[in-house]
């Protein structure tokens, strides 16, 4: 009990100050300001909603410019769509590292069919493992064709450039790459 | 078990005989998978040569996108006019054979080729941090990742040669006609003579010994008796750059 006294008394010497809140006579209401605020945004994000209603449909693809001559690539595809980075990657290491700067693939007909031989063995042809050499030989519209898609997906800024095109060269339209 | 002498000879024997056929069989079958080594080499015959024709130069740094010096389409754009690119360019006799020198050698003024040595130890590939540049052990080419390189300019110091040079700028700025079948180099990394390894592995031979109309320089593998290099070198007396260095240089000089 002794206790609680000295407790009563502390709470009693260390009672707080009277401060004073002053009330200020015509209180402002913040309500039209926060209205304004809330209309000034709606009206942005339709605004930009609106500004490209024209442009596409949602889940609109870019259209690409695909190589005429060339029906194949090196791989499907599905496969070049998802890993082309991986494929790239590895021919880099397998070129430069350990110097082995063909390999080979399935030979193909006008309709996609894998050829074989008489003896029911697949027919296989050797390509060289490079990108401006062998990949940048059809898809030779450089911003039709991997600047446009990589904007879309953001892999680039628009109209930055992909590093791999710092040092390899870009193909020119009008002329082929390569030698 | 009786362990005398006789039973550990016999062991020690036995693991002997053993660790030498594991050992030869390894050999066999390393030996089947790859082919033999190459030592690929380069002579230069200064009696030829008198480095006043810059055919060759030009042809090597056409051939990689090279900024030129020479070219007069070349401007370095920084304040530094030592930070232009060079794979294979001229020094003096003096500048070269600096060590080899007397006072009675003779003042020979001539300009001599110089370019990447492409070492038998070379001290450049030890310094790589990123191992981006390294000895291919099938042929000898001293050879750049320039998807590795981080431009830390080890190599630069380890060399004594000063064949290795850095990209203070944008190459392409200072190119007037870009070469699309190579690859020019981007900011920040190290370069020199490759040896022409992409036209290698084409067949062909490297780009400053096509276009040498002197016949001066000489190219092939000194472990083939048969190659041009090797026959370059019989019979006359040949030389390398800082031989006291150990580090073995693959480019000789025929005096």
């Amino acid at each position: 009990m002794a206790d609680d006294k000295d407790i009563e008394k502390q709470e009693e010497t260390y009672e707080p100050k009277n401060y004073e809140y002053k009330q200020t006579e015509h209180a402002r209401s913040d309500m039209p300001l926060i209205v304004l605020g809330l209309l000034v945004f709606v009206a942005l994000m339709l605004g930009a909603t609106l500004a490209n209603r024209g442009i596409g449909k949602f889940g609109s693809k870019p259209v690409l410019d695909l190589p005429k001559d060339e029906k194949f690539c090196v791989r499907d595809v599905k496969f070049m769509r998802e890993n082309h980075m991986k494929l790239l990657n590895t021919w880099r290491d397998q070129v430069v590292r350990d110097g082995v700067r063909t390999e080979k693939i399935p030979r193909r007909d006008a309709t996609g069919k894998i050829l074989k031989d008489a003896s029911g063995k697949t027919v296989y042809q050797t390509i060289g493992r490079s990108l401006t050499k062998t990949c940048l030989r059809c898809h030779d519209n450089h911003e039709s064709f991997c600047q446009r898609c990589h904007e879309y997906t953001g892999v680039v800024k628009h109209g930055g450039t992909l590093k791999c095109f710092q040092c390899h060269i870009m193909p020119n339209p009008k002329t082929k790459a390569g030698r | 078990m009786d362990r005398g002498k006789r039973n550990f000879l016999k062991i020690a024997g036995l693991t002997g005989v053993g660790a030498y056929v594991g050992l030869k069989g390894v050999e066999a079958i390393g030996n089947k998978s790859g082919k033999a080594a190459k030592k690929l080499a380069l002579v230069i015959d200064t009696r030829k040569c008198k480095g006043d024709c810059p055919d060759c130069i030009t042809a090597c740094h056409r051939e990689h996108n090279v900024p030129e010096k020479h070219n007069p389409n070349f401007k370095p754009p920084g304040p530094n006019e030592n930070q232009g690119i060079k794979w294979i360019w001229t020094s003096t006799f003096g500048g070269a054979f600096g060590e080899q020198m007397h006072e009675r050698t003779g003042r020979r003024k001539d300009p001599l080729l110089v370019l990447c040595n492409h070492c038998a130890d070379p001290p450049c590939t030890r310094v790589c941090p990123t191992g981006a540049t390294w000895k291919r052990p099938s042929d000898g080419i001293v050879t750049i990742d320039m998807h590795r390189c981080i431009g830390c300019r080890f190599c630069m110091a380890a060399c004594p040669y000063g064949s290795r040079s850095f990209n203070f700028h944008d190459p392409r700025r200072s190119l007037k006609a870009v070469k699309p079948g190579f690859p020019t180099r981007t900011l920040g990394v190290v370069e020199k003579c490759n040896f022409c390894v992409e036209r290698l592995a084409e067949g062909l031979g490297p780009a400053c010994v096509g276009a040498c109309t002197k016949k001066a320089m000489h190219f092939g593998d000194l472990n083939d008796k048969n190659s041009p290099a090797s026959k370059a070198l019989v019979g006359v007396h040949s030389i390398t750059r800082k031989p006291n260095l150990g580090t073995g240089p693959e480019v000789f000089y025929v005096l």
